[in-house]
């Protein structure tokens, strides 16, 4: 089974989160400080890393740009500060995702499984096929019509599925409502924008862990949405 | 060195000195100059003495002729002719003086009686002014054109040897006299000089007279002089001095240079100890010096010129040589010419040195009568100046334009009417140049002043605080308000720094303080959320947990709440404004809320534009802003009504209007809901932190539009306006 770190100086989070994790069968380290991280990575083999920002001595960014010198793990970043800034700050610097606190204990389960499985996957992507399109950890194949979500599958309507392959097709670019309608239904819409909007919002709500922070879906509001391939805040 | 300089005994000596080497000094080198010049031989000589002397006497006698007082009106007859007279001394065969007053005329009448019509005082008063030279020259004819008269001294005893000139004699000389005037050499052959002849006092009229001529009346007077001085005589003292001095004359240089070093050393001395007196290293006044300058000069002065004259008046007598006759008189003359001069010398030195006093001790001008003067004039006009400055200052800005302006006029006019006066085109050029240059000078600087101060408060009207305001082209009046201006724009500044560090400060608080207090509160979160895992049995405890989860997310909603207030309010969230389609914004919204707005029972109608209505605006915060509005909608609207929510144009303005019917009694005004923490709800049991409307409110404005809301009896009305920008 996979080793997770926890990392938090708060011993309360730490062991609140030590009893979410060991639920799921994941061996689990704990830490107090940066310092103690680079040690245990030094000594064991870490599978993924939940590593706080606000922290004596050496505080969360600084423990991450040293350890990604050597390390590739998953690292996902918790912490109170929820600006924007912070967050972006914080992806560059090396980290694969961002819980801001007070966060939901699933979600936390959920992100975490989702980094694992991208991380173990990562050496054995299997050779893509020519009508299979994948963002991040999103593979959707043509042929089958089917929808893989970190390898386990999602079900989806046939517009729900229209629109996720157009989307996909457009990956980075923003659709606007009218261009979706016309590419799936392939005719103008007329007043019936709304049913895109409820559309992408099912949509958004299978896929993603978190619907309200979607991590791919995005909306651009008063232009369109957008697939974001990378992890990109804001 | 200078102790001994300054010490009394020196310094009078030093005076003593001066005095008398000075005059000596200058005496030597007087003679000296004589002796060069021949004049001093004449000193030395009593003929000459006597020939000058009369020859000066001369002059006046002729004068006294020629101003007609021994003109006898009774002899003047009918007929007058004119007779120009001509009047020569000889003496002893050197002709003195030959007088020629051409434009002089004497009226005569035709038989012209010469010793007549000079009469007898004529002659008598000749001798006698003959007499008046020495005693040794002697007058012993007189001759006129056509006679010769004898003269012969009243006294007897002056008479020596004399001898009448016999008729024959005095043929041949009128016969001589006739022809030419060679007389001269006739009777300095006649006559060696040495003789003395007696003269009659009777003018003897002596045949041979030949009748006068018109044209020139020559008189001629034959005096003689004694080679042999008398002893006794004044000439001979006087005679027999100068030709001693004559002899000395050698030692006039060397004797004048030592005088004048001496009288140098004398000066300098004097000069350096005045004013030291007491040997005091420095110049104390004394007490000489309390009197003004001018009363020192003029006492002096005066006092210097009396000696001077008394000096004068000796030297005259001395001059006359009547003094020469015996020694006593003429040592008595010498002692008080001297006397006179040392007084004279003393009152100068005196003077000099109490001014140099008074230049030492810096009281030259001081202590005297023009100083004073001037200063209490200075004093006046001081005072009178000071005040006439003080009131014009005091002078209100009007009164003092006024005054200024009135001045002008009254300068200009004065100069024009000098100018007038003067007639003069090219200085009325010049004046009007002066006047207009002056004019617009004036006026050029106030406009450059106003036009600073305006720029200045444009600068801060705009809002720019930074820029200083420039007060060096400013003057009088106008500084002030420059100043001012400065001190206003200071405090503004300083007011807005306030404003923001507070503005700052309060969101650092918010910040930090809800970074510390979501820490505890995940902690919270947690552990309710693992011991509602634990599934409890007691249904009480599921309801307490219940209750814990259920604050514990309200507090959580709140704190999220707080910060996004606080940042927009503040106006530091950052915004990216994009072009964004308002229609399709609306149908994105209504998207996320569709399953929440049947849940609530609420149905939504919306109308839409025909034409794309844009605006430039960050679309994440325009989805907050309308997120807030249906939240409230959502939580607040009665069910079973139905939701409006209209986009339209109106003018420059996209309008986005939601109307809904308030499940609540609304008994607070529309922008008491706006505010924060404001809920519709006074007791506050529902959900929600009150923060919804001041949020969008804040984001609206943030984004150059507008939030209003209107509650009209149940129904609740929010209207978002927002600039259409022109795709």
């Amino acid at each position: 089974m996979s080793t997770v770190l926890i990392c938090d100086d708060e011993q309360d989070i730490v062991n609140a989160l030590k009893i979410y994790l060991g639920g799921e069968g994941y061996d689990l380290l704990s830490a107090e400080n940066g310092q103690q991280v680079l040690e245990l990575l030094a000594a064991r083999q870490v599978d993924l890393l939940l590593l706080d920002i606000m922290m004596p001595g050496m505080d969360g960014i600084a423990t991450l740009s040293t350890l990604r010198r050597q390390y590739n793990l998953p690292v996902i970043l918790l912490t109170a500060k929820s600006e924007d800034t912070d967050k972006i700050l914080g992806l560059n610097m090396g980290a694969d995702d961002y819980i801001t606190k007070p966060f939901n204990p699933v979600e936390v389960l959920a992100r975490v499984r989702s980094a694992l499985r991208r991380y173990t996957q990562l050496g054995a992507l299997p050779a893509k096929p020519e009508k299979c399109l994948a963002v991040g950890g999103i593979m959707l194949d043509d042929r089958s019509k089917t929808v893989t979500l970190d390898g386990e599958p999602v079900a989806l309507t046939p517009t729900e599925y229209d629109i996720l392959y157009l989307l996909m097709q457009h990956v980075g670019e923003v659709l606007s409502p009218t261009e979706i309608y016309r590419a799936v239904w392939n005719t103008n819409p007329i007043g019936a924008e709304g049913t895109i909007a409820v559309h992408i919002r099912h949509l958004r709500e299978k896929i993603e862990i978190n619907p309200a922070e979607p991590r791919y879906l995005r909306v651009v509001w008063g232009k369109g949405y957008r697939l974001e391939s990378d992890k990109v805040e804001g | 060195m200078k102790k001994v300089i300054y010490s009394q005994p020196i310094r009078i000596l030093a005076f003593l000195l001066a005095i008398i080497c000075l005059p000596l000094a200058v005496g030597a080198t007087v003679a000296a100059a004589w002796s060069i010049d021949n004049s001093f031989s004449v000193y030395g000589n009593p003929q000459k003495m006597i020939q000058s002397k009369l020859q000066n006497m001369l002059w006046s006698y002729t004068d006294v002729i020629m101003n007609q007082e021994l003109y006898n009106p009774g002899a003047v007859q009918a007929e007058q002719e004119y007779i120009n007279l001509r009047f020569t001394v000889i003496l002893d065969g050197v002709v003195l003086e030959t007088t020629e007053q051409g434009d002089e005329t004497i009226f005569v009448q035709e038989s012209f009686d010469l010793a007549q019509y000079y009469g007898l005082e004529t002659l008598q008063q000749l001798v006698e002014l003959v007499e008046n030279v020495p005693a040794v020259a002697k007058l012993y004819r007189v001759e006129s054109d056509t006679q010769v008269y004898k003269v012969i001294p009243e006294e007897a005893s002056l008479v020596q040897d004399a001898a009448l000139l016999t008729a024959a004699e005095t043929q041949k000389s009128t016969e001589h006299y006739g022809e030419k005037r060679d007389i001269i050499e006739k009777e300095t052959a006649a006559t060696d000089g040495q003789s003395e002849q007696e003269l009659e006092k009777d003018n003897e009229i002596l045949p041979g007279k030949t009748p006068y001529q018109e044209g020139d009346l020559q008189l001629t007077v034959f005096v003689s002089l004694a080679n042999e001085l008398q002893p006794g005589d004044r000439f001979a003292g006087f005679a027999g001095f100068m030709s001693n001095l004559l002899d000395a004359s050698d030692w006039f240089i060397p004797v004048a240079g030592i005088g004048y070093l001496f009288a140098l050393i004398g000066l300098l001395i004097s000069f350096c100890a005045a004013g030291h007196i007491d040997q005091s290293k420095k110049a104390v006044p004394t007490r000489l010096c309390n009197v003004p300058l001018e009363g020192v000069i003029i006492l002096f002065g005066t006092l210097g010129v009396l000696a001077a004259a008394g000096g004068i008046e000796i030297l005259d007598a001395v001059n006359d040589y009547s003094v020469w006759n015996d020694l006593f008189s003429a040592i008595l003359a010498i002692v008080g010419a001297v006397f006179c001069l040392f007084a004279m010398e003393t009152f100068v030195l005196g003077a000099l040195l109490n001014l140099a006093v008074r230049f030492k001790c810096g009281i030259f001008w001081k202590n005297s009568l023009v100083w004073w003067l001037i200063r209490w004039l200075g004093r006046i006009t001081g005072k009178g100046v000071h005040f006439c400055f003080a009131t014009v200052c005091n002078l209100p800005v009007l009164g003092k334009t006024v005054f200024l302006l009135l001045g002008g006029w009254i300068i200009n006019s004065i100069v024009i009417l000098i100018l007038i006066d003067s007639g003069s085109e090219g200085l009325f050029f010049l004046h009007r140049l002066i006047a207009a240059t002056l004019c617009i000078a004036i006026i050029v600087w106030a406009v450059v002043g106003l036009k600073d101060l305006q720029l200045a408060i444009r600068n801060m009207a705009v809002g720019d605080l930074d820029t200083p305001v420039r007060t060096d082209r400013l003057r009088g009046p106008m500084r002030g308000i420059g100043e001012d201006l400065t001190h206003i724009k200071e405090g503004v500044n300083l007011q807005v720094q306030e404003r923001m560090k507070s503005e700052h400060l309060k969101t650092e608080l918010i910040t930090n303080v809800s970074h510390d207090i979501k820490t505890p509160l995940t902690s919270i979160i947690n552990y309710v959320d693992l011991m509602k895992k634990k599934n409890p049995q007691d249904e009480t405890l599921c309801g307490y947990l219940e209750v814990l989860d259920r604050q514990s997310n309200r507090l959580k909603k709140l704190i999220e709440d707080l910060i996004e207030a606080s940042k927009a309010s503040s106006g530091v969230l950052a915004t990216n404004p994009q072009q964004c389609d308002l229609e399709v914004l609306l149908q994105q919204v209504l998207g996320e809320y569709t399953e929440r707005l049947q849940a609530a029972g609420l149905t939504p109608v919306v109308s839409l534009p025909k034409q794309q209505l844009t605006v430039m605006a960050d679309g994440r915060h325009l989805w907050r802003i309308l997120d807030n509005l249906l939240n409230n909608i959502c939580k607040y609207a009665q069910s079973g009504t139905r939701v409006y929510m209209d986009l339209e144009q109106q003018d420059e303005w996209a309008v986005l209007s939601f109307r809904n019917i308030s499940r609540d009694q609304l008994n607070i005004s529309a922008e008491e809901l706006t505010e924060r923490f404001i809920r519709g709800d006074r007791s506050r049991h529902t959900e929600g932190s009150g923060l919804g409307l001041s949020i969008a409110r804040s984001l609206t404005e943030l984004q150059g539009g507008q939030l209003q809301l209107a509650v009209d009896g149940d129904l609740f009305k929010a209207v978002v306006w927002f600039p259409v920008n022109k795709a």
